[in-house]
């Protein structure tokens, strides 16, 4: 019985090492000359080139760019959460037809695919002002996207009992205050599903940055691998692969810590989804 | 009297901040999305032309855009079954919690971390340059496929790359659904003599049946919606033999500045992505009358 459970060890280890290779094989490429790549993609480096990374880092404003895409999420997800929270809740506690519509109405976005709304959007957010500006993807994240979370705080509102917001209310607390005092600390397992999952859907997202986003100073780490993509691909193979290594670290990292958190929210996600 | 006047206060102040964000940046331009699918606006110009139907008209003789459908409904199907194949496989593998298979299942999630426009050049180096390497150097047939160039391989290429990003989400969710099944049924199975594959064909798998329905679902729509992998993966190539309605819209709106004819394409793809997810609804809804 012991040799079979060997075997089948090594049938799994070599599988993920099959598949993990693709990432190992661009590490290690991003390391050698733009020459080397292209006379010997096999193998590796002769001579470590740092020196890629250091012109990657030197050619772009990557450390705005991390950190203007860092507040971008930060805030977005706090939006998220604060925003959707609030609605799921209520729809969830106020009977009638009223919330049911509301709810439909917000559905709506669930299924409507982003081409709908692409060309319109570069409207909208110019008659506001907004476009070119990458903090104005927060508010349009919050808007666009934050229909999966209303309804996963508005399915989870559904098993938190009533009975301590009633004798809250009995001692005198109530509407926004009892809601951020009381209720939402008891949300917080959902509000954990929303963070990972809307954290990483947004570190992602190129779609509405490609759109409402035109000058290259003005990006997000995710569109920035676009626009390096379309300067460097017949030219510098060597820095692009440099690039996509040194802008898959921090979210690598991310996921690294946040694993366990991340599988239990796609898990969530998918069955109240 | 009050506490009714409260709950309405309540109800619309609790809502107000999610649903005026929600207007502006949802509902009103899905409404001028509409409202542009009846014009030619070109997108500068500050006058443009209600055209009624001829936008639509004209789609239906766009032969690129119906040969973007034909690519992204190939693609969509042959994704959707491969995927859920290769995932409930490794959920099946992987669905014992220990540290071995903690580990396997985080390799094989990782990819999804990754943004789709890295991996899309990631794979683009693997299957062009490094690929041509290696023919040169082993002279093995597998690498004298030109996996990017070819117009009869690409739509395998891509369906390859996104299995490879996305198997591990799905073996998530299978994983959840096997996880979840009760451990006493599984044993009444095994007493009766059933194991292995037989364990998994007659009584896993019916019982993690709704996972597995909301799986397949979910790959068939993101599939349908495949965008920002083909930009840096094969940018539609060879021609257009790759290119998807999504990416196809994207580049009448962007690349020719036909606002109001990419409009009209787009609310046509969405009343296919509306009418799949219709189709969808009423399977869900027939299954719970079903089982009450």
């Amino acid at each position: 019985m012991r040799w079979k459970k060997w075997i089948a060890d090594a049938c799994w280890a070599g599988g993920a090492l099959i598949f993990i290779s693709p990432l190992a094989i661009v590490v290690i490429n991003s390391f050698k000359t733009f020459q080397e790549i292209l006379m010997e993609p096999v193998g590796f480096p002769k001579v470590i080139q740092w020196k890629n990374y250091i012109e990657v880092y030197q050619i772009t404003n990557l450390l705005v760019v991390l950190f203007n895409t860092v507040i971008i999420i930060l805030a977005s997800v706090a939006g998220v959460v604060v925003t959707s929270s609030m609605i799921g809740y209520i729809l969830s506690r106020t009977r009638g037809k009223l919330p049911a519509a509301i709810l439909m109405l917000i559905l709506i976005s669930m299924m409507v695919p982003f081409q709908m709304i692409m060309i319109p959007m570069v409207k909208v957010t110019q008659i506001l002002g907004m476009r070119d500006n990458a903090f104005a993807l927060i508010p349009v994240y919050m808007g666009m996207s934050g229909a999966m979370a209303v309804l996963l705080y508005h399915g989870f509102t559904k098993g938190v009992p009533v009975e301590l917001e009633e004798s809250a209310r009995m001692d005198g607390c109530c509407g926004m205050n009892l809601y951020w005092r009381i209720v939402f600390p008891l949300l917080k397992p959902v509000t954990t599903t929303v963070i990972v999952l809307y954290a990483l859907q947004f570190w992602n997202d190129i779609t509405l940055p490609l759109v409402l986003l035109t000058h290259k100073e003005n990006t997000t780490i995710a569109l920035s691998q676009l626009i390096f993509y379309r300067e460097l691909v017949s030219s510098r193979w060597n820095l692009l692969l440099a690039a996509g290594v040194l802008s898959s670290i921090p979210i690598l990292a991310f996921y690294f810590v946040m694993q366990k958190k991340i599988m239990a929210g796609v898990m969530e996600g998918a069955v109240k989804g | 009297m009050l506490n009714s006047d409260n709950k309405r206060w309540n109800l619309f102040l609790f809502s107000a901040p999610f649903l005026i964000l929600y207007f502006l940046y949802f509902l009103t331009p899905m409404v001028m999305g509409l409202w542009y699918s009846f014009t030619d606006w070109n997108g500068m110009d500050t006058n443009y032309a209600v055209v009624g139907l001829d936008n639509f008209l004209r789609c239906l003789r766009d032969e690129r855009f119906f040969q973007s459908f034909g690519f992204t409904f190939r693609y969509a199907f042959l994704y959707t079954v491969t995927v859920n194949c290769v995932s409930l496989g490794l959920a099946a593998g992987l669905s014992k919690d220990n540290r071995r298979n903690r580990l396997l299942r985080g390799v094989f999630f990782a990819p999804n971390v990754l943004n789709l426009a890295t991996i899309g050049f990631m794979w683009q180096f693997i299957l062009g340059t490094l690929n041509i390497g290696l023919y040169k150097k082993t002279g093995w047939g597998i690498f004298g496929i030109s996996w990017l160039n070819d117009k009869n391989v690409v739509l395998y290429t891509v369906t390859l790359v996104r299995i490879w990003v996305s198997a591990g989400y799905n073996m998530i969710i299978y994983i959840a659904g096997i996880q979840g099944i009760d451990s006493a049924v599984r044993e009444a199975a095994v007493m009766d003599g059933a194991w292995g594959m037989s364990l998994f064909r007659y009584v896993t798998l019916p019982l993690i049946m709704p996972a597995l329905t909301s799986g397949i679902f979910l790959s068939l729509i993101n599939s349908l919606k495949i965008f920002p992998l083909l930009m840096t993966l094969t940018q539609g190539g060879p021609g257009y033999y790759s290119e998807s309605v999504s990416l196809n819209i994207y580049r009448e709106a962007f690349e020719t500045y036909r606002f109001g004819y990419a409009s009209a394409k787009a609310v046509l793809f969405t009343l296919v992505i509306l009418a799949i997810t219709g189709i969808q609804l009423g399977l869900f809804k027939k299954k719970e009358d079903a089982a009450l």
